[in-house]
């Protein structure tokens, strides 16, 4: 796992719950035909000082440029919603095979964050939709 | 003679006929293009599946390449200058009922007699007193949950029995619209939040379990707990029935307004395929509207004026919003409840009438929620920022989205394309459609009383479409082989029979006059029943 | 039987079957609890899939257990008695009930699904017999029943023996039906007839009828098993349940576990409290509430309402929680105490229902901020808060 993606990652979504084993799948999702780029961005977040504020930093070194925001964007999406994402739209990642995209899928963040749940797996019980969402 | 009676398409309409005609002792022949589903790969699928579309857990690329369904407006052909038509259809063993949303109301008596009752559209040959029975039993075998006292007599639709099952727990959001928007008055109306009936289990149910709120019925239900026709196809075929799956009818060769028997194309994923004429006593196609048609058509059976005419859809639309309170979306079964109030008044002379469903899945359709996270980004958030602009805000989004009545129009239509035939030989078909001012005039009213529900509830950020002619698909496609007592202007009369043709008849959506504003499901079960009953009664006295 | 029918009979078979659901309902829940639902990491998505939609048969199965607790109630006020309450702790001795397995309060698994059989299974289920580490065998001849599906074939011949005009001497005004209780098929008993088709209902929901066993408990729990052996058979290292001890208790007690861990214990007080005052609740909306007032309507919301939205993810929690200083973690006791019925009249109880709500609240703020938990309870006063919105309705 590149641990810079890794904290990253952490980072732009706001150090939700993230499946480390999964970052390589994004990673790869979100780099075919820019990894120059994405290999920059990493490169640079890299470099952060050990002591600057993370969502600080990248408001103010990332966000400028419209090619690495575009990168962030999408890796954000792509934890998010559990696909690979690029230019804003889920994308085909032939390089990952389907079960690993599957578990990409069922990891998804903003589901758990609406208080909900993954759509696909249960809900947890009939009629849950009744009460307010879970904790 | 391979059979009593073949039937063509193992979706609703022909798995329910082959199971009543199956249990009656019949020798029944069971035939699909499609291939059968397996529920869990299919799942599987439809996770690792980048566009998650109503076809996605279902794609085999011999099935695509032999029996093709299509899965966007952009997948069918269009004359000239036509309008899409947003909805599709799945070919597969168990047929639409794989992804559809599961919504079983009954058509209400007005809709039965627009004619008579408004002066426009047609009457059906039948009415709603004389389908009753049937709906009742179409809601026992597809297993419906609903609240009796809530539906019965609602529109004059009277019910002579209870629901088989309680009806589906209310979502939190429809509690909440319910409490505060019960008792609005709009347009000689005052509006009730009403659980809609489905085919969704509330309990366990033909060894089915009830339903656990995976959320994705559309496109799959991963436990069975809503229908799906594979209920009827097994239960057939306990029965001794014969399913031919990968197999599609191409053409009904006549001889003298008999039928001589049906060729069909048998083809496996080594993509070898092997045609044979099949002969029977009776004969049902019940392949979707588009394909019955098509078929006919390919055959030359019925007048092209009429075969493949008067296609019809439900339009939609939506309006979304964000809650004061969160309403926890994402959650259940995308529509739990609804409003029922405008699918009968006497403007129908004039306009559509039309049904409101509460959705339960944010801003369903009209913006995913990857469009709406990105929007935010774009207003400059990110990291912990965005996350707590998502824990604030998407607990809070809802949609109400309407479906409206459209008339038959002899302007909406499938026709075969010239010197052109698919994998198989069968020639294909193109599509003529557009939504009239009949029904595009509702939609502004439908806005306006959204709008109230909205204010009465606190519903803030309203979003519509722009544009007042947009309409989305309800995934019904109704109309293309209608039924009527007059030869000239139907294809099939009362009994579902195909003028000049005895022993061949045609069910489903596809002979709906009319359409009011309710999903056709239960209504083709209960069609479907009714015609069984009838070819059973035929194949017993030995016509 | 052959004893004349007493209305006292039928009172005490009544109360047995009030026992029994209750003791059902906690015992499944528990197992639930445990099951892991969170994207824990060690279960692929397959796993999470069908461990899921094990826990919400579970739950379904229980949410009826309460339907069945409170229809027996509603058979109880009938004929002129109370709504009963209590129940035996966990574990429940061997012997007590008449049936080869006892009731008590295990993890999910293999073996806690074949408890689940035993209890809910028809007297002649050949089951039985394959299921071999029974702790009973009931052989005593006195047994007056053998199986749940008999102990309510006895309260209906009681029903029916004895004479109609003497039966129900219950004010049926204030008989609860399914729009309190969101229970669609809760039945108001006021004769006869609705007592017999209450009974036979809860007896086709448990263990079914011979031609629809496959749509009751019993037929659940037997696809459960299945699914569950061959689950195990591909992977015996499969384990859908958190490590959660038998039997959990903050108080020492014959067979039952103690728990040490001392922010893992305050929780299950905490967890014990609630669970009570749904108690406290239910029995009021279902003895003295009428349902001309709407404070019983914000009772029945309230009571119902708190088993998904609190007890559900407390219950969930303790089985992730530390029991002591190993690997085991707790769950939770279900222990009732001693004082559980409010006071009849109304403006007593709301005060009482208050006044509690109030009390939890402030602890529940006080145990977030607490160093030692291995939780987050941040959403619990909310919670609290919320209930209290409900109850003030009325």
């Amino acid at each position: 796992m590149d641990l810079r993606f890794w904290t990253l990652s952490q980072a732009l979504t706001g150090n939700v719950a993230l499946n480390a084993l999964l970052a390589e799948a994004v990673l790869v999702g979100i780099s075919r035909d820019r990894t120059q780029q994405v290999e920059q961005l990493l490169q640079a977040w890299a470099a952060k000082p050990a002591d600057a504020d993370p969502q600080v930093w990248i408001a103010e070194h990332l966000w400028a440029d419209a090619a690495m925001r575009r990168v962030c964007h999408d890796a954000i999406l792509s934890w998010y919603f559990g696909q690979t994402f690029r230019e804003g739209k889920a994308q085909p990642t032939p390089e990952v095979d389907p079960d690993t995209l599957a578990a990409l899928w069922f990891s998804g963040s903003f589901w758990a964050l609406s208080k909900a749940h993954v759509p696909g797996l249960p809900g947890g019980y009939f009629g849950h939709w009744s009460y307010p969402g879970e904790a | 003679m391979d059979a009593d009676i073949v039937i063509v398409g193992a979706g609703v309409a022909g798995a329910l006929a082959a199971w009543r005609l199956s249990s009656h002792g019949h020798k029944v022949m069971l035939v699909d293009a499609g291939s059968t589903v397996g529920r869990s790969g299919a799942i599987g699928q439809w996770s690792a599946a980048t566009a998650k579309t109503l076809a996605a857990p279902y794609r085999r690329a011999e099935t695509d390449r032999f029996a093709p369904s299509p899965d966007g407006p952009s997948d069918y052909k269009y004359v000239d200058g036509s309008s899409r038509f947003k909805s599709t259809y799945l070919r597969r063993v168990g047929g639409s009922t794989w992804h559809w949303q599961g919504s079983t109301p009954r058509l209400i008596p007005n809709d039965f007699r627009m004619l008579s009752q408004f002066g426009v559209g047609v009457d059906w040959p039948i009415g709603y007193d004389e389908l009753e029975l049937w709906y009742a039993r179409a809601e026992e075998a597809l297993g419906v949950a609903g609240h009796h006292e809530a539906w019965n007599g609602v529109h004059g639709a009277w019910r002579s029995g209870p629901f088989p099952m309680a009806q589906i727990w209310p979502s939190h959001l429809d509690k909440l619209v319910a409490e505060k928007a019960d008792g609005l008055e709009f347009d000689g109306a005052n509006l009730r939040v009403r659980s809609t009936p489905q085919a969704r289990n509330s309990r366990p149910y033909q060894g089915r379990p009830p339903c656990a709120g995976n959320s994705i019925c559309i496109p799959i239900c991963p436990i069975q707990a809503k229908y799906d026709a594979t209920v009827h196809v097994a239960l057939a075929l306990a029965n001794g029935a014969q399913l031919l799956d990968q197999t599609v009818a191409c053409r009904i060769a006549t001889v003298d307004g008999h039928v001589d028997g049906i060729e069909l194309a048998s083809w496996n994923d080594a993509g070898e395929v092997t045609r044979r004429t099949v002969r029977a006593r009776r004969y049902l196609i019940a392949a979707h509207s588009i394909e019955s048609a098509r078929l006919l058509l390919a055959s030359g059976i019925g007048s092209a004026s009429v075969v493949g005419h008067n296609l019809m859809d439900h339009p939609t639309g939506e309006v979304v919003g964000f809650a004061i309170e969160p309403v926890y979306g994402f959650r259940g079964p995308p529509v739990t409840s609804g409003i029922d109030e405008w699918r009968d008044g006497t403007w129908r002379t004039d306009r559509a009438a039309w049904k409101l469903s509460l959705g339960n899945d944010g801003h369903g359709r009209f913006r995913t929620p990857e469009a709406t996270v990105q929007r935010w980004m774009d207003q400059g958030l990110f990291g912990v920022a965005l996350r707590k602009q998502i824990e604030e805000h998407a607990p809070r989004m809802l949609r109400i989205s309407w479906a409206a009545e459209q008339l038959p129009d002899a302007e909406n239509y499938l026709e075969l394309v010239p010197q052109s035939v698919d994998a198989l030989g069968v020639p294909t078909v193109r599509l003529k459609y557009s939504v009239a001012p009949y029904t595009l005039a509702s939609f502004g009213n439908i806005r306006k009383l959204i709008m109230s529900i909205y204010q009465a509830v606190g519903i803030t950020d309203a979003e519509t479409a722009s544009d007042p002619t947009v309409y989305g698909g309800s995934g019904h496609v109704m109309g293309t082989c209608r039924m009527g007592n007059d030869p000239v202007s139907s294809v099939v009369d009362a009994s579902c029979r195909v003028y000049e043709h005895e022993d061949l008849f045609v069910v489903g959506a596809s002979v709906f006059p009319t359409v009011g504003t309710a999903n056709p499901t239960l209504t083709i079960a209960a069609l479907s029943l009714r015609l069984a009953e009838t070819l059973d009664i035929e194949l017993k006295r030995g016509a | 039987m052959s004893v004349r029918i007493t209305r006292n009979q039928i009172f005490s078979l009544l109360s047995e079957a009030c026992e029994f659901e209750h003791s059902l309902a906690c015992a499944y829940l528990y197992s639930a609890f445990s099951l892991k639902q969170g994207p824990d990491g060690k279960l692929d998505w397959r796993e999470q899939q069908i461990v899921r939609y094990w826990a919400g048969q579970i739950y379904f199965v229980a949410s009826q257990e309460m339907l069945h607790l409170a229809q027996a109630w509603n058979l109880l006020t009938a004929i002129g008695g109370t709504p009963y309450f209590m129940r035996p702790a966990f574990p429940q001795p061997k012997g007590y009930w008449p049936l080869p397995a006892a009731l008590t309060l295990q993890r999910f698994s293999l073996p806690t699904v074949e408890r689940f059989l035993q209890w809910e299974a028809p007297i002649e289920s050949t089951l039985r017999k394959d299921f071999t580490r029974w702790e009973h065998e009931t052989t005593e001849p006195d047994v007056l029943f053998r199986s749940v599906g008999q102990l309510y074939d006895l309260i209906a011949e009681g029903i029916e023996a004895m004479p109609e005009g003497d039966l129900f001497l219950g004010d049926p005004t204030l008989q609860i039906g399914p729009e309190f209780a969101d229970f669609p098929d809760l039945v108001r008993v006021t004769d006869k007839a609705s007592a017999i088709e209450a009974v036979r209902r809860v007896q086709h929901q448990g263990e079914g009828i011979k031609t629809d066993r496959e749509d009751s408990h019993f037929g659940i729990f037997y696809q459960m098993h299945g699914e569950l052996q061959e689950m195990l058979r591909a992977d015996p290292s499969f384990e859908p349940a958190y490590p959660a001890i038998d039997n959990p208790t903050t108080r020492l007690r014959p067979g039952a576990n103690l728990v040490t861990n001392p922010g893992t214990r305050e929780v299950m007080v905490m967890f014990n409290d609630i669970y009570v005052l749904a108690m406290r609740l239910l029995g009021w909306v279902f003895g003295p509430g009428s349902p001309a007032h709407a404070q019983t309507a914000a009772f029945a919301k309230a009571g119902i309402g708190v088993m998904p939205v609190i007890l559900k993810p407390l219950g969930e929690m303790l089985a992730r929680m530390p029991s002591a200083d190993g690997q085991a973690t707790a769950g939770a006791a279900f222990a009732l105490q001693r004082h559980v019925p409010l006071a009849s009249d109304p403006g007593v109880a709301l005060r009482l229902v208050l006044e509690r709500i109030d009390e939890l609240k402030s602890v529940a703020e006080q145990l977030q901020q607490r160093a030692d938990l291995s939780e987050d309870l941040n959403w619990l006063p909310g919670r609290l808060g919320w209930l209290q919105q409900l109850i003030r309705v009325s």
